[in-house]
Formats: structure tokens, C-alpha cells, sequence
């Protein structure tokens, strides 16, 4: 990959139809699609581990349901609103996990940072704290450049309240970032 | 194009990378496409803590990406039962996708065929036009052919009422929870039971369910087709012998449980059905 790639380049993000979904069997989507949704669990989780155990858990419950999944107008829309619920049900269950464990998931979320330079990983974890819907809503648009109609299909939200949650969020992030430069 | 834009951009493009170069370091062998042969679905049945063993069928246990980094392998184990299975060759894929240039490839190969697909969709859609013009019955089938199932449930979808009586049989307790659906229009239940997490009062979620299939009572009659706006569906829970676990005169109630849905939502009901001796659910069946 291009280090200067676009981002609608290195995402693959392009949209298709109902009828190409259905042709390609759960394989195929499984091939095109796990490696977008490893990025968004990522984004949301900071932590590769966590990533592939909510994507694959997501994938589990899409095999499952293959034949009413792919039927939606939006099968990917449904499997990223299944990957976004199961990050964000990780980082409530992390808050509420024992001090020991929540120690320990940390050691590993920067054991899990890897080669990232620090002012992006700096931005994902600013991001990370957010509220959740901020969160989603901003990984979803910086991720995988959904317009918001999409963010809004995918969290099942107006595009107005994602546009609201899009609009607080990156003037929280603003005023963090404003905060990180003073001296 | 502000600063926070340009961030976001370089943010997002270095999480690409990172996902990347994370998941080419580790069994990046195992998801080419030329290793998935057409119309074989891969079988992705990995650990589930709600999926204990279940007789008659294998059991695919799956060495996840560590472990697979280390050893490579993937266990396949049969459980004896009384009806043999087959024999199982599953593909499971693992989370650890094809290098960058194999994603790159595919995705070029993906773009070509999604190209291609859009102008023989565009083709159809002029001669589709140019055929039945603007009449009512042209414009009627069209609609048929493109009505959409129902959606799967959502917890948004759903309310959840417990029953207060409890049945028992040989010590063995059930619990009856009837789920509506609220929404404006059909919704799918999943065919696989519903996870069960007990809330404490801390807001604590504790994960519930040792036996997920049926209960000691069996479990409800199928579902026939999506659940309609106002339908009503019930999923069985089946509370334990207290007399095989210690110690026997506790019990373990939650201020509320919450059925766990596959897209991670959730359905809260309130109970006083006693946990302590380990509980079992149903799928959603016919209420």
C-alpha cells in the first residue's frame, strides 16, 4: 500500500448492490469486508487482540444469519453496527471489569500500539474517550469515509442526530488538542 | 480543509497502515482466496462462552491468532454421540488477513468485477426501461422485485417481560420470557439462543448461560418467519438443580438481566429466577 494513498483508496470502501452480495457468497464478503471491519474495531478498541475477537465474533453472528443478512438493503451497514455495538459493549465491560484485569488489558492495549506515530495514536485515544456515539460516529467517518447517511444507517440514527454527535465531537477534539498544545 | 480534517485523514491512513502491518506479522497465510474454494463457506465456529459442546455434532475448536503464530494448527475434534457426523473439513479463517499487495490485489479484482457488475446492472435498467416504459404493471413488478426482507432484531426492536410463575419438574426450574416487538415493522429473530447477562447493582454484566441450545424442558416451538410489529416470541430459561451445587440453601438473583442480541444489543427484563445453580436458554421460539 501507498503510504500516500487516499483513504477511499486504501479502505476499498466502494458501494454495492444487494444483488452483488447475494451473487458472492458469505466467503467472499468475508474476504472483501473482515479486513475494514478489523480497522474499526481497532479504531474504537486500540487493541488488535480485542479487534479480531469483536470482528470475529460479528462474523459468527453474520454466518449465522447469512441468509437474512445478506437479503438487507445494507448487509456491511449491518455487520459495522454489529462491530461498533460489540467495541463500545468491550470498553463499558473494561470500566466495569476489576482493577487487576482492566491493569492487565492495558498493558496489552500498548503492547497492542505498535508502530503508530504517537500523534495519530495520541488522536485515536482522544477519540476513544469520547462518548461512545461521538466515538463511532468519527471512526466511522474518518475510517471508512461514510457520508452521514451512511454513519446513519449503520448506528440506525437520523443523519441529523449523527451530524449532532459528528459536530460535538470534533469540538471536543479540538479543544483537547487546543489543551495539549498550551505549555 | 481544517487542521482536525488533516489529522483525522493522517490519523485514519496510519490506523490502515497499523492494521496492516499488524495482521501481516502473524498467519497471514491462511485467508488467500485461492485457499477458499467457491460455494464452501467457511465454518467460523469459534470459541463462544454461550456455545458449550453440543452432542452429535463436531466441534471445531480454532487456535486464534497467538496461538496460531506459534503452532499453526487448527484442532478439529468429534464428540461421540449416538448419530455420527460426517466427515468435516472446514476452512476457518483466521482474523489475520492476506499481506497488503494480496489485499491490494483483491481489492483491484473486486473494484474490476464491481465495474463490470454496475454496467450490466445499468445495461438491464435501460432495457428494462426502454421495454415496459412507464406503465403501472412495469412499475409494480418492479417493486415486487425489489421488496426487502424484514431486518434482524435489535434490542431496539424489543422489550422483554419475565414470567413471574416458575415451572419445576425433578428440581429443575423454567422461566418463561415473552419478547415483543415494539418496532413499526417485522423483524427477524436469530435462530441461535440469545446470550443471558446478569446485571448486579454496580452495573457489573455477568455472563450467565452454561448450556446454550435447550433447557431441561426442551425448548419452544420455531418461530414461523419474522417476528410482525406487535408479535410476541418467548425464549426458555432453565434454572438448575439446587441440590447439585454448594452452597445449597444460597441464591443468586440480579436486579435485571439483559438477552444478549448478535449485534451486541441488548433486552432488559426484571426476575427474581434464581441463578446460583448455573441456567440454560432456549432459542427464541412460538409463543
Amino acid at each position: 500500500m501507498e503510504p500516500n494513498a487516499s483513504i477511499s483508496e486504501m479502505t476499498g470502501n466502494t458501494t454495492r448492490s444487494p444483488a452483488d452480495l447475494q451473487q458472492g457468497s458469505f466467503d467472499s464478503f468475508f474476504l472483501r469486508e473482515q479486513r475494514g471491519l478489523l480497522a474499526l474495531a481497532f479504531a474504537l478498541t486500540g487493541s488488535h487482540q480485542a479487534a479480531e475477537d469483536i470482528v470475529q465474533d460479528a462474523l459468527i453472528a453474520t454466518y449465522d444469519n447469512w441468509a437474512i443478512v445478506a437479503g438487507l438493503d445494507q448487509p456491511l451497514a449491518w455487520v459495522r453496527r454489529v462491530v461498533t455495538n460489540r467495541s463500545t459493549s468491550l470498553i463499558r465491560r473494561r470500566i466495569n471489569d476489576a482493577k487487576a484485569i482492566t491493569r492487565i488489558a492495558l498493558r496489552r492495549e500498548q503492547l497492542d500500539r505498535g508502530s503508530m506515530p504517537s500523534d495519530s495514536a495520541h488522536l485515536w485515544h482522544l477519540i476513544r474517550r469520547l462518548p461512545p456515539r461521538q466515538a463511532q460516529v468519527i471512526t466511522l467517518k474518518a475510517v471508512h469515509q461514510l457520508s452521514l447517511q451512511e454513519i446513519g444507517e449503520v448506528l440506525e440514527i437520523s443523519k441529523e442526530t449523527a451530524q449532532t454527535h459528528l459536530q460535538r465531537g470534533r469540538a471536543t477534539l479540538t479543544r483537547q488538542i487546543e489543551k495539549g498544545r498550551q505549555p | 480543509m481544517n487542521t482536525l480534517d488533516q489529522r483525522l485523514d493522517s490519523a485514519a491512513a496510519d490506523l490502515w497502515m497499523e492494521v496492516d502491518r499488524a495482521h501481516d506479522t502473524v498467519g497471514a497465510d491462511q485467508l488467500s482466496g485461492s485457499q477458499l474454494e467457491p460455494n464452501l463457506a467457511p465454518v467460523v465456529m469459534i470459541r463462544r462462552w454461550d456455545s458449550p459442546p453440543r452432542p452429535h455434532r463436531a466441534r471445531i475448536v480454532f487456535a486464534v491468532a497467538a496461538a496460531a503464530a506459534i503452532v499453526g494448527v487448527l484442532v478439529v475434534a468429534e464428540r461421540p454421540g449416538k448419530e455420527p457426523v460426517g466427515p468435516v473439513t472446514p476452512i476457518v479463517p483466521s482474523m489475520s488477513p492476506t499481506t497488503t499487495a494480496d489485499v491490494a490485489t483483491d481489492r483491484d479484482k473486486a473494484l474490476a468485477a464491481l465495474a463490470a457488475e454496475k454496467k450490466l446492472l445499468e445495461e438491464r435498467a435501460a432495457q428494462e426501461a426502454a421495454r415496459s416504459g412507464s406503465t403501472d404493471a412495469g412499475a409494480e413488478a418492479t417493486t415486487t422485485a425489489t421488496a426487502t426482507p424484514s431486518h434482524l432484531c435489535t434490542g431496539a426492536d424489543l422489550t422483554a417481560i419475565a414470567d413471574s410463575n416458575f415451572d419445576s419438574a425433578m428440581s429443575n426450574t423454567k422461566l418463561v420470557v415473552q419478547v415483543t416487538n415494539t418496532g413499526s415493522a417485522p423483524c427477524s429473530l436469530p435462530d441461535a439462543p440469545p446470550t443471558l447477562i446478569g446485571v448486579d447493582d454496580d452495573g457489573t454484566e455477568v455472563p450467565l448461560v452454561s448450556r446454550a441450545d435447550q433447557t431441561y424442558f426442551g425448548k419452544p416451538q420455531p418461530l414461523k418467519g419474522p417476528l410482525p410489529a406487535g408479535g410476541t416470541a418467548v425464549v426458555w430459561i432453565g434454572g438448575g438443580r439446587p441440590t447439585v451445587c454448594d452452597p445449597i440453601d444460597s441464591i443468586q438473583r440480579w436486579p435485571s438481566i439483559l438477552l444478549g442480541l448478535p449485534d451486541g444489543t441488548t433486552v432488559e427484563f426484571t426476575t427474581t429466577f434464581d441463578t446460583k445453580c448455573g441456567v440454560s436458554i432456549s432459542p427464541f421460539g412460538a409463543s
